[in-house]
């Protein structure tokens, strides 16, 4: 099994690129999930153990967290996020992480108004993914975002003393992308390689995420790499009379194109190694999750019954898997 | 530019509020840095700003600038500045002067003799229907203020007063005061009664009796006192039978309307072409090329939410209607198609590529772009492409309107040096968008005008003053000169 196949159905746009970021998105005309929401159906049920969190549905419907949800509140209490990406149909608890280590307290459900949905940035994110299995405290996320913090300036251990001082810097970075109609996913690439594919059940799903997804996940992942960019995208070329100049941008734009689906196109191709898949039957359909690695990336999928992912997410693997040479004789 | 300039050009859009881009914090805190600054060096044209066609929360800024700082020791110089003060209370809505007295005067305990002598002012100004709906707002007026009841002349005023502290407890202690009486009536469940009160009183004793919302907007808008723009709300929110005179709603409230009701397109749509053709007679529009930026941005967000849109459509429909009067050659491209028949949307990437080759190809030399400045595929290629030497030679009059206020560094952000760029918000910012593009040439004539605006104010000739700070009769030239117009 290939990467792609899990992406029947999905085009690639044209992709928007801006300075060491690219995303390619994905729209899917053929397949979409209405019967299925994502983070905008989620709501907070109750919280009372630090190292979870009780989610429930606003309308009734399955709904998938996206891995990497993550509350910021104003309340006293502990900010927490959710590392891996699950399908429930009504209250369902959820492993959670402490995101703001000397913060006690629980947040209330009636607190939604103090609260803001974000997303865990690109290297918390894959840290998250990777620890999963060893089933770790509420306090796993704490060394690693000191980690990040240290390397960006930033004091302690807080995700939101982060996403306070880039403030700025992020909000300017997410408005040189934006949603596309009927977009349920992305490619990202930074620094000219693949770190991110996002796929969500339907565009509403998609836009609910997506400023999460450009400004705090990738986003906060490039700008942490900003200083080892070279340019490679292609410029304009001169042109001697005014009607070539439609020619010389059409050139640029397929220039583009080529160079992300370049990129994007070797790790489509990767095999992956698939882990145990799980089966779960929703109000729509039995949907499968498991976990998957291939040569550069890894990640989680819920799929549908003939395959089609109905969400995905992958990042950039740290361990890639052993390549086994195939039997010849 | 310079700073007088850059703030003419910020106040006309800036809100303060946090943008598609920026937090609320991030733009708050440059704009007030932008405001002392000049507040502290050039306190003489500073306080005439507001006069000029600048939004409602830069006047507010000016005005906590002018009465947190020390007034002039000179008696006529002082009585001069609060009658700029008392220009600019009477050009902002009253909810958001009390907000601003609340918020910014009283929560920071700003509490000198020219605020006592405001809350004074706007106790004395208000009228019965006032005192009601704002009644916490007014209260903490009266005590931040120490206001004494009993010093109120009229009766009326006063019986609110004494109510505000509980001294009022029943319809027998209202004396002259007709509204409050009605309002212990609706209290005790007389709908007549309660059909008198401004909405938002009338909905909350509504609410505590056991109505639901949509029960209560429903016969508020059958038999209430509804105000148009109450009633253009309680369309929007689908209340039932409310009679609405469409006619006499401003081009933008249109516009904004249609876009969240398309069911009303019949209805509204031919008023839209109308107003457009109004104001298209006012314009002074050369042959051009109009690029319609109307990407996922221009959706807006927080209270912005849906203006850029409706902002960018008000400005294409107005061209628009000069191409059908063949007042001027018109040719447009929208970056996401557009249907002249419906309202605008916003969604989609920004590639002003194409785009622009259209406009240089065509063959127009004034090209128009309303846009926010921001292009997300390959940026910088718009400022590539007019650079590239093939077009330079084209000397070509590019323009921008940016209608969202994209001031994270409190400039507007513009797609290329070699594009002139302005943000407003508002139609009534029009002429003064003119003005603005002139004065990127030539910045001493904002002082020429503030100087103007001085003379006549201090030589009491209020209404010239003003008629020359707004720019009324002005025609608006976007893509020609202020001159031309004049």
């Amino acid at each position: 099994m290939q990467l792609k196949n899990y992406l029947q159905g999905f085009e690639p746009k044209q992709p928007q690129i801006a300075l060491n970021m690219a995303v390619i998105p994905l729209v899917n005309s053929q397949i979409v999930y209405e019967g299925i929401a994502g983070a905008e159906n989620i709501r907070l049920a109750h919280d009372t153990t630090y190292d979870s969190l009780h989610l429930e549905p606003i309308e009734d419907k399955p709904t998938i967290v996206p891995n990497g949800f993550t509350y910021i509140t104003q309340e006293k209490a502990q900010d927490r996020a959710v590392a891996a990406a699950s399908v429930f149909n009504k209250t369902h608890k959820v492993r959670a992480y402490c995101v703001q280590s000397s913060q006690g307290g629980h947040m209330r459900s009636s607190g939604a108004t103090k609260r803001t949905v974000r997303l865990l940035p690109l290297a918390i994110r894959q840290y998250a993914h990777q620890i999963k299995p060893q089933q770790g405290g509420y306090s796993s996320l704490w060394g690693k975002l000191r980690e990040m913090n240290r390397q960006a300036g930033v004091d302690g251990d807080y995700l939101v003393s982060f996403f306070d001082k880039f403030a700025q810097e992020l909000n300017e970075f997410t408005a040189q992308f934006e949603p596309i109609p009927n977009q349920r996913g992305a490619i990202t690439i930074i620094n000219n390689r693949v770190v991110g594919v996002d796929i969500l059940p339907s565009p509403r799903s998609y836009l609910a995420i997506w400023e999460n997804l450009i400004r705090d996940c990738y986003g906060s992942g490039a700008l942490m790499v900003q200083n080892q960019y070279q340019p490679s995208v292609a410029q304009i070329d001169n042109v001697s009379h005014i009607n070539l100049l439609l020619q010389a941008v059409n050139k640029m734009i397929a220039a583009e194109k080529d160079w992300a689906y370049g990129i994007a196109r070797s790790v489509m191709n990767q095999e992956v190694v698939e882990g145990n898949r799980q089966k779960y039957q929703t109000t729509v359909d039995t949907v499968t999750t498991f976990d998957f690695v291939s040569e550069e990336l890894e990640g989680e999928v819920v799929l549908d019954s003939s395959d089609c992912a109905i969400y995905l997410s992958a990042f950039r693997s740290v361990v890639a898997p052993k390549k086994v040479k195939s039997f010849s004789i | 530019m310079s700073n007088l300039v850059q703030l003419l050009n910020i106040a006309c859009v800036n809100t303060g509020k946090a943008t598609y881009y920026n937090s609320t914090e991030e733009q708050q805190k440059q704009l007030l840095k932008l405001h002392t600054e000049i507040l502290l060096k050039n306190r003489r044209h500073y306080r005439l700003f507001p006069l000029l066609p600048i939004n409602d929360a830069n006047k507010v800024l000016v005005l906590q600038g002018l009465l947190t700082t020390g007034a002039s020791r000179n008696p006529q110089e002082d009585d001069y500045e609060w009658n700029l003060v008392l220009e600019i209370i009477r050009s902002i809505p009253i909810a958001r002067i009390l907000r601003f007295f609340v918020n910014d005067l009283i929560k920071n305990r700003v509490n000198n003799a020219r605020v006592r002598r405001l809350g004074k002012y706007l106790i004395d100004g208000a009228n019965e229907y006032q005192l009601i709906k704002y009644a916490k707002k007014y209260k903490s007026i009266v005590v931040h203020c120490r206001i004494n009841p009993d010093k109120i002349a009229d009766v009326a005023k006063a019986t609110v007063v004494r109510w505000y502290f509980g001294n009022v407890k029943s319809i027998a202690d209202c004396q002259e005061n007709s509204l409050l009486r009605l309002r212990f009536k609706a209290k005790q469940g007389n709908i007549a009664a309660l059909l008198k009160l401004p909405i938002d009183v009338a909905q909350g004793i509504a609410l505590s009796n056991g109505k639901t919302k949509q029960e209560f907007l429903n016969l508020y808008a059958k038999k209430g006192k509804a105000s148009q723009k109450e009633r253009m709300r309680m369309v929007s929110q689908k209340a039932d039978s409310v009679e609405i005179n469409f006619e006499q709603y401003s081009y933008l409230d249109l516009i904004r309307f249609l876009q969240q009701n398309q069911e009303y397109i019949t209805q509204v749509l031919p008023i839209i072409e109308e107003k457009a053709e109004q104001l298209a007679q006012k314009a002074n529009i050369p042959d051009c090329f109009v690029i319609i930026d109307n990407s996922a941005s221009a959706k807006g967000s927080g209270d912005r939410k849906g203006y850029p849109i409706a902002f960018i459509e008000a400005i294409a429909r107005i061209f628009d209607r000069v191409r059908a009067a063949n007042q001027a050659n018109v040719d447009f491209y929208a970056l996401t198609p557009i249907d002249w028949q419906k309202p605008f949307k916003a969604s989609g990437a920004t590639d002003l590529r194409i785009a622009l080759v259209r406009a240089i190809q065509s063959g127009y030399s004034n090209i128009l772009i309303l846009s926010d400045g921001y292009e997300n595929q390959s940026t910088g290629s718009v400022n590539a492409i007019l650079n590239l030497p093939v077009v330079k030679q084209l000397n070509l009059n590019v323009r921008q309107i940016n209608p969202v206020a994209a001031s994270e560094s409190l400039t507007v952000k513009t797609l290329s040096p070699l594009i002139k760029s302005i943000a407003i918000a508002g139609l009534e910012q029009l002429p003064v968008a003119s003005f603005l593009l002139q004065l990127q040439n030539n910045p001493q004539l904002l002082d020429n005008l503030l100087n103007e605006v001085d003379r006549l104010m201090i030589a009491r000739k209020y209404k010239q003053a003003r008629a020359i700070a707004k720019f009324k009769n002005q025609k608006f030239a976007l893509l020609g000169e202020w001159e031309d117009a004049a």
